[in-house]
Parts: structure tokens; C-alpha cells; sequence
């Protein structure tokens, strides 16, 4: 293998451009951020060529015959991800690389080097908290059993709005736990056996804060009625910055994974709290959270139009705008496919370095100590930059740390580092948005008081709609790097270094 | 507001329906099964043997590693503890309780059936009365191995009417189509590692319906793996669910329990690996079961025959409706 592999770089070399030593091995990456990690792992061993020019697009990026012939004679490849470079781009790597070569596409590869992924949202509406209601324990202390019935009831609505929970039948059809335009004569209820749960959509007319008191009993026969613990009263967030709401500042912001407003038939005398899964782990990490610690937060993400359909006539008329956490349970992420902007995330890049540094030792394993010893010294660069960054970032108040920009690359970063993404005007660079979509960008930047939305350079000229929205806005357009460099950045450290940098400055 | 619909109070009154298990021993224990969708699967969780026909109940369809070796099974959580059982032991009854009149809404445009026609639905969220049949990525081993989740595949229905399956997202999108016996092509359906999923499975027809699913994946040790087995429906009170156990996969040997490891071909099944009762395997193992390419011709033709099906049926409604303007 490695006979062959030198073999073939000897065979190449006689046709090699002039100028570049025709004993050296080279690399081809499809964009400069991938080239400027590699860089810094063969040092001056090998030569390094990426197929994206500085400051293109690796979503749209055709490359050229120079591109090609790079291929064909390179050493190694690597790509990101299917999802984030052209098909033009993956196709010429596939179909030009010589045999043997390693063709690493570092996002799957990752995996296998502890990188933290994320599943690609396909659908941003149903990227919220998922609410329902739930029953816990047996009552075996009651003399309940399976067959026993426990009624959840709304008995209070306060807020700026009307709000409705309800459930969509198979064939769509709305059954209602919670309506608050008629009254709480008990009718306001969720009726579930024992330890059993149901998720439900939930609905709210205006932003703003509402709270929504809950008490639960169980029906052990006709007449015999037992009550569960206290009335408990649970905050919504719809819209605004669910870390300012007035007296629960240092609450718990629900805002993903699964959670339940629970009643507990175990707990003495029972007990109404929020039973919170924040990352979708199953029961095994659920936990317990009293409901005056937690902000259940609605964000302007899932702002819709009420549809046609007379079904829905009961949040409103057609075309009016309802907040509304969705019943979803299959997920925004159907098809497995993950976000492809990893290196967002510090610890993913040094993945990515580990993996090319693995890839390289294969293909030249005469440089071993030379790229072991680079990466070496570049992973601790790295571990500096993401104490940079989180430090960065960390030191912006947690209810202004919002970010809106053009479309969804910064997904890790905002995992990795405490960040908000608030929204984006596409999920997609290359879709113009609609105009649903550009007014809940208007509604989340007004709703969150967001001072500055963050624009990526090689986008400019395709980003009129956030540029035009920022100034009917009055507010200030700042620099962020996603995919790609330009004259000013030029290396990955200085990358993230501006990204943290420009955050901080721009939003306090 | 107005007391819940007759619906919601039905699920709450008629808990007693709970677990109707033909011919299974039911054991005794705390009833601490249930009915949501963070459940907790426990790794020591027995595989019980032996035929049964179930009318009601939470079960699940999902990869489990006995021995190491990927294998589609059936989590039975209508008894307490649950236990799982392979898929040719498993007859999932759907009584009348679970007729539906079919939808009129052009949502449902890809339901084959006249609105307020007789539908036979396992719903989204479970109606006591009416087996209930989702599907889990959590037993505890799968859950440690995998490298991010599971694809769950259709590669055709055999029965009287359409079958389909579709979510309902509660968030004004129109229901989402998972998988339909229209389409002749493999339908996949993505599950992330540790999660339970419920959707709405819709049958037109009374009958015996035969599904044949995999489940595959790629572990984290970058290992490819599949399981492919039959479903089994008895739809209707008047199905008998002793004809479905009985039923065999049109114009071939039975496809059951074609099963896969390390291989990234799901139609070219590893003929060496562990399966019950995989048949004629006397090609030695150089190639595909020969059940297996039988299996998939017959597909074709029962997929052809679907579509024939629906379009007549399409036909004949479009034709009605013009009679009527």
C-alpha cells in the first residue's frame, strides 16, 4: 500500500505544475477552512490546495479544470459534509481522485473522533421545547390502578392573549386540554391513567408572558375524588427574552428537549413541577424541576400564520399570527442528516485536525513525528482559542446573547458556547425568503430587542433582506464568519478570535 | 370550556381494555408500564417465545443485539415487565374499535378511500381500545452502540387495501407521509439514538396484511447493520389473527427473519449471519438467500398490484365525483 502509494506520487511528479517540488506530496480540501486546518498539520511537507477560492461560497462553488487536475494528482482529500459543499464539488473529489487515495469527509468521520454533532433541523418550527402533560407514579397509596383516571385542569389563564393546548387527532382534527376564552368551569382538562403522558400543541394569541395555573385530582370511582397537591402555576415566555421575565431572572429557560407539566400520585399528599428531559435522552434523564424555577420559553421561531382550514378558526381568523409550540414527536430532524457546520464548534475543529493528522501519517508515514509534532502544538493553540470564545461569549448577559443572521450556520456555536440562535432570514443562503419568513424576523428582532444582526461577508451581496430589515430597524449590521474567509481573516483562529470578538461588541 | 370530547373521555374510561393478550401468560407484577414516549427500556428485558395476537396495548418495533447480532424485534409493553418477541410471533388485531371514518380533507389526499368510508387506524396517541404500535431506538445496548440513530425501512405491504403511515405535527403543516404501499421504491424513516415514535397507521381494507420492514444502521465501531422481517396485521374483528400467522408472502418462500450484519447492501443480505427460520441457504453462502431475491420479486409484482388497485379505485372516485357536478 504505501509502495504503491509513493509509486504513484512518483509517477505524477513529472507532470506536476512547475514551481511546486515534484516530490512533494500534496492534499486537496473542498474549502479554505478545512485547507487552513490541514495547513497547520503538514507544515511545508506537503502541499495544500483548496477547491473553494478564498471568500467563495462552497454552497454554489463549480469548480474548474485547475481544481480537477489538482485532484487527480493529490495524496488525500477532505470534505466537510454532503450538505454543505455544491454536488459539483463532492463529484469531482468521487470522480477524479486517483484509487487509494483517502477521501475523508471529516463531519461523518468525526464521529468516530468524539465530535459533537448536531441533527440538521429540517424543520425550524418544530425546533422548540415539546410540551405535554404527564402522569407519574401509581397512586398505589389511593388504591389507584391502571384503570384509574387522573384529570390535569387548567384553572387560570393570565397574559396578554388567549390560550389554547390542544391535540391534533390522526385526521387532524383538535381535541382541547386547555381553551382559556371560555372560562375554567373544570371543562379545561386533561384526563390520562396512571404513569402515562401525551404531548399536545400549545398555543398563544399576542406576545408576552403568561402564567397558567394547573391543579390535578384522581377519580378513583364516580364519587370518590382524591386531590393532588397544591395549585402550581407555570410561566410562558411567548416571544420575549425568556431570561427577563420580571422576578424570574435566574430561571430555568426551557427552550428544547422534552418536557411535562407532571403531576406526581407518589409524592405525599401529591405534587404539580415540570418533569424536564432538556436534551431528548428519554426517561432516564428526566428531572424534576419546581414550576416557580422554570420559564417555558416560546420563541418567535415558532410564530405562525393560522391556516384556511376551519379546523383552527378557534385560535383566530386565517392569516392571523398565533405563537405555538408544536405536538411534534418524530423530531425536526426526519432524515438523519446532520447540521454540516461543525468546526463552529472549537472542540470539532480539533477533531477534524486529529483526523487529517491521522489521514497524512497514512499517506507519508516518513513525516509521522513532523505532523504528530504540528498537531501537537496547533490542538493546544485550539484549546486556547475555545476558552477565548467561551469566555468571549460568556461575558455577554445571558438575555442579550441573541444572534440573528443570514441563515443557519452557527447552530454549534450556539450549543457549544451559550448562544441564542434567535433566527436567520433562510434556513438556506441560496432561497429567497418568503414573506412570512421575513416578518418573524422583523417580530424576533422587535420582540427581543436585539441591537445588531450579524451578516457573513461572502453573503453581502445576497443579503439585501437583512440589510434592508436592520435599517427600517434602526439597529447596527456587524461581521460574523461561517463558511468561509476573506482578505481580512484569513486563518481559522482568526476566525473564531473576530466571531467572539464581534459578538461581544455588538450585542452589549 | 366545553367538557373533552367523547374521544378523550373514552381513553380515560375505558382504561380496562388495557393489554387484551391472547394465549401469553401475564405476569403479575406492579403495573408500572406505560403508555408515553420517554419510557424507559431496560437492557435485561426477556424475549419471550411463543405466538401471540394482540387486541390492545403499547408495543414497539425496534433493533435489539442478542448475542451481538442486529435483530428486529417487538417490545410488548402490555404486560408488566415488558418483554420482547420476534416478529413472526407477533399478530398485531386491529378489532373495529379501530375504524375511522376516512377523512374528507385534501391533506389526506393520499388515503385511498371515500371520505366517511370505514378506515382501520393504530393512532398517534393511544386509544385503549385500539392496539397500539409505534417504534424505539432504546434498548440499552443499541442506545451504546449506535453512532447516531437508526433507519427504519418499508419495503412493501401485502393485504387487501392501502396501507399507510403519517404523522401529525400539531403545527399547522399538512400530516407528514411516511410511508405509503403506492410507492413501490424502499421508504425510510430516520429515528435519532434513544427515542420512541408514534405515528398514525392507516389500513383501507379489512384482511391480513403482511409489512416488510428493516431496520439498519451504522454503529459507532463504523460497522453497517440490518435486520429485515415481516409485520404482521390482522385487520378487523372478523380477521383471524391464526390466518395471518399462517400468511405467507405472495408467490415465494417466506421472507421472515432475512437478516444482516456488516454489510451496507440491505438487498444482498450476509446469508452466514444468525437468522430463525431463513430458508434454503444451499448455495453455500456465496450469495443472497435465495428467499430473499424471491422475496423481492414478488415485491415488485404485490407493489404493481397496489398501484393498479389504487388507481382504479381513483379512477372510479373521480369518475363519481363528475357524475355529481
Amino acid at each position: 500500500m504505501v509502495a504503491a502509494l509513493t509509486l504513484l506520487v512518483a509517477g505524477c511528479a513529472g507532470v506536476r505544475d512547475s514551481g511546486t517540488d515534484p516530490d512533494r506530496p500534496s492534499i486537496v480540501t473542498t474549502t479554505g477552512i478545512i485547507a487552513d486546518l490541514a495547513r497547520n498539520v503538514v507544515g511545508d511537507r506537503m502541499d495544500v490546495h483548496s477547491l473553494v477560492p478564498e471568500g467563495g461560497d462552497p454552497h454554489s462553488y463549480e469548480p474548474s479544470l485547475r481544481d480537477v487536475r489538482a485532484v487527480a494528482y493529490a495524496d488525500a482529500a477532505f470534505s466537510n459534509y454532503v450538505l454543505l459543499e455544491a454536488h459539483s464539488i463532492i463529484r469531482t473529489l468521487d470522480a477524479n481522485l486517483a484509487d487509494g487515495v483517502p477521501n475523508v469527509p471529516l463531519a461523518e468521520a468525526g464521529v468516530r473522533y468524539a465530535a459533537e454533532i448536531i441533527p440538521l433541523v429540517e424543520n425550524i418550527s418544530l425546533d422548540t421545547v415539546w410540551l405535554g402533560m404527564r402522569v407519574r407514579g401509581t397512586g398505589a397509596q389511593y388504591g389507584a390502578d391502571r384503570t384509574s383516571s387522573v384529570a390535569l385542569s387548567a384553572t387560570d389563564v393570565s397574559g396578554p392573549g388567549d390560550m389554547f393546548a390542544y391535540l391534533t387527532e390522526t385526521f387532524g382534527n383538535p381535541a382541547f386540554s386547555v381553551n382559556s376564552t371560555d372560562g375554567f368551569d373544570g371543562g379545561d382538562t386533561t384526563v390520562l391513567p396512571p404513569d402515562a403522558h401525551t404531548h399536545m400543541s400549545w398555543a398563544f394569541t399576542r406576545v408576552g408572558i403568561y402564567e397558567v395555573t394547573f391543579a390535578a385530582h384522581l377519580d378513583l370511582t364516580e364519587h370518590e375524588r382524591v386531590e393532588l397537591g397544591a395549585p402550581t402555576t407555570v410561566t410562558f415566555a411567548v416571544g420575549v427574552d425568556p431570561h427577563s421575565v420580571p422576578g424570574m431572572e435566574h430561571a430555568t429557560v426551557l427552550d428544547s428537549g422534552h418536557a411535562d407539566v407532571t403531576v406526581d400520585m407518589d409524592a405525599p399528599g401529591g405534587d404539580l413541577y415540570l418533569y424536564v428531559d432538556p436534551h431528548g435522552g428519554g426517561e432516564q434523564t428526566q428531572e424534576v424541576y419546581p414550576a416557580q424555577d422554570v420559564v417555558v420559553s416560546v420563541p418567535t421561531r415558532a410564530l405562525h400564520e393560522i391556516p384556511g382550514d376551519p379546523q383552527f378558526r378557534f385560535l383566530g381568523r386565517a392569516g392571523d399570527e398565533v405563537y405555538q409550540l408544536p405536538q411534534a414527536v418524530l423530531g425536526a430532524h426526519v432524515h438523519g442528516e446532520i447540521d454540516p457546520h461543525l468546526w463552529q464548534n472549537v472542540r470539532n475543529a480539533q477533531a477534524y485536525v486529529e483526523i487529517i493528522r491521522d489521514t497524512v501519517i497514512e499517506v507519508d508515514p516518513a513525516g509521522a513525528a513532523e505532523y504528530r509534532a504540528n498537531t501537537a502544538a496547533y490542538l493546544l493553540e485550539l484549546e486556547a482559542l475555545d476558552d477565548y470564545v467561551r469566555a468571549t461569549i460568556g461575558s455577554i448577559p445571558v438575555s442579550q446573547r441573541h444572534l440573528v443572521t443570514t441563515h443557519d450556520a452557527f447552530g454549534y456555536l450556539g450549543a457549544a458556547y451559550g448562544l441564542d440562535i434567535a433566527g436567520f432570514v433562510t434556513p438556506n443562503p441560496a432561497t429567497e425568503p418568503s414573506i412570512a419568513e421575513r416578518r418573524r424576523l422583523v417580530e424576533t428582532i422587535r420582540n427581543l430587542r436585539v441591537p445588531a444582526v450579524f451578516l457573513e461577508p461572502n453573503l453581502i451581496s445576497r443579503s439585501s433582506t437583512l440589510q434592508e430589515v436592520a435599517r427600517e430597524l434602526d439597529i447596527e449590521v456587524c461581521r460574523i464568519y461561517g463558511d468561509a474567509f476573506d482578505a481580512d481573516v484569513t486563518t481559522y483562529l482568526e476566525m473564531m478570535r473576530f466571531n467572539a470578538d464581534s459578538l461581544h461588541d455588538c450585542l452589549t | 370550556m366545553r367538557p373533552p370530547n367523547d374521544r378523550r373521555r373514552r381513553l380515560a374510561l375505558a382504561a380496562t381494555a388495557v393489554a387484551l393478550i391472547v394465549a401469553t401468560t401475564m405476569t403479575a407484577a406492579a403495573a408500572d408500564t406505560s403508555d408515553d414516549l420517554d419510557q424507559t427500556v431496560d437492557s435485561d428485558e426477556a424475549l419471550e417465545q411463543g405466538q401471540v395476537a394482540v387486541e390492545a396495548g403499547h408495543f414497539d418495533i425496534g433493533p435489539r443485539l442478542p448475542d451481538g447480532t442486529w435483530r428486529i424485534q417487538i417490545r410488548d409493553d402490555s404486560q408488566a415487565p415488558p418483554v420482547w418477541r420476534d416478529p413472526q410471533d407477533v399478530v398485531f388485531h386491529l378489532l373495529d374499535d379501530a375504524i375511522l371514518p376516512a377523512p374528507a380533507d385534501e391533506q389526506f389526499e393520499f388515503i385511498d378511500a371515500e371520505p366517511e368510508s370505514d378506515v382501520y387506524v393504530v393512532p398517534q396517541t393511544q386509544l385503549t381500545e385500539v392496539v397500539w404500535v409505534g417504534w424505539n431506538s432504546q434498548d440499552p445496548e443499541v442506545v451504546s452502540r449506535l453512532s447516531g440513530g437508526m433507519t427504519l425501512r418499508f419495503h412493501g405491504v401485502q393485504g387487501p387495501g392501502q396501507f399507510t403511515l403519517f404523522m401529525q405535527n400539531g403545527n399547522f403543516d399538512p400530516a407528514q407521509l411516511l410511508w405509503t404501499s403506492d410507492d413501490p421504491e424502499p421508504q425510510d424513516i430516520w429515528a435519532d439514538a434513544n427515542t420512541h415514535v408514534h405515528g398514525n397507521w392507516v389500513f383501507t381494507e379489512p384482511g391480513a396484511y403482511l409489512m416488510d420492514v428493516e431496520v439498519l444502521a451504522e454503529l459507532a465501531d463504523g460497522t453497517s447493520v440490518s435486520d429485515r422481517s415481516l409485520l404482521r396485521f390482522a385487520v378487523g374483528t372478523d380477521t383471524e389473527p391464526e390466518a395471518v400467522f399462517g400468511a405467507q408472502w405472495d408467490g415465494a418462500a417466506d421472507a421472515d427473519s432475512t437478516s444482516s450484519t456488516a454489510t451496507t447492501d440491505p438487498d444482498a443480505p450476509d446469508p452466514t449471519s444468525a437468522g430463525t427460520t431463513e430458508a434454503d441457504t444451499d448455495d453455500g453462502g456465496s450469495g443472497p438467500p435465495i428467499a430473499v431475491i424471491a422475496g423481492a420479486g414478488a415485491l415488485l409484482v404485490v407493489a404493481a398490484l397496489v398501484i393498479a388497485g389504487a388507481l382504479r379505485s381513483r379512477r372510479a372516485r373521480r369518475l363519481a365525483e363528475s357524475e355529481s357536478e
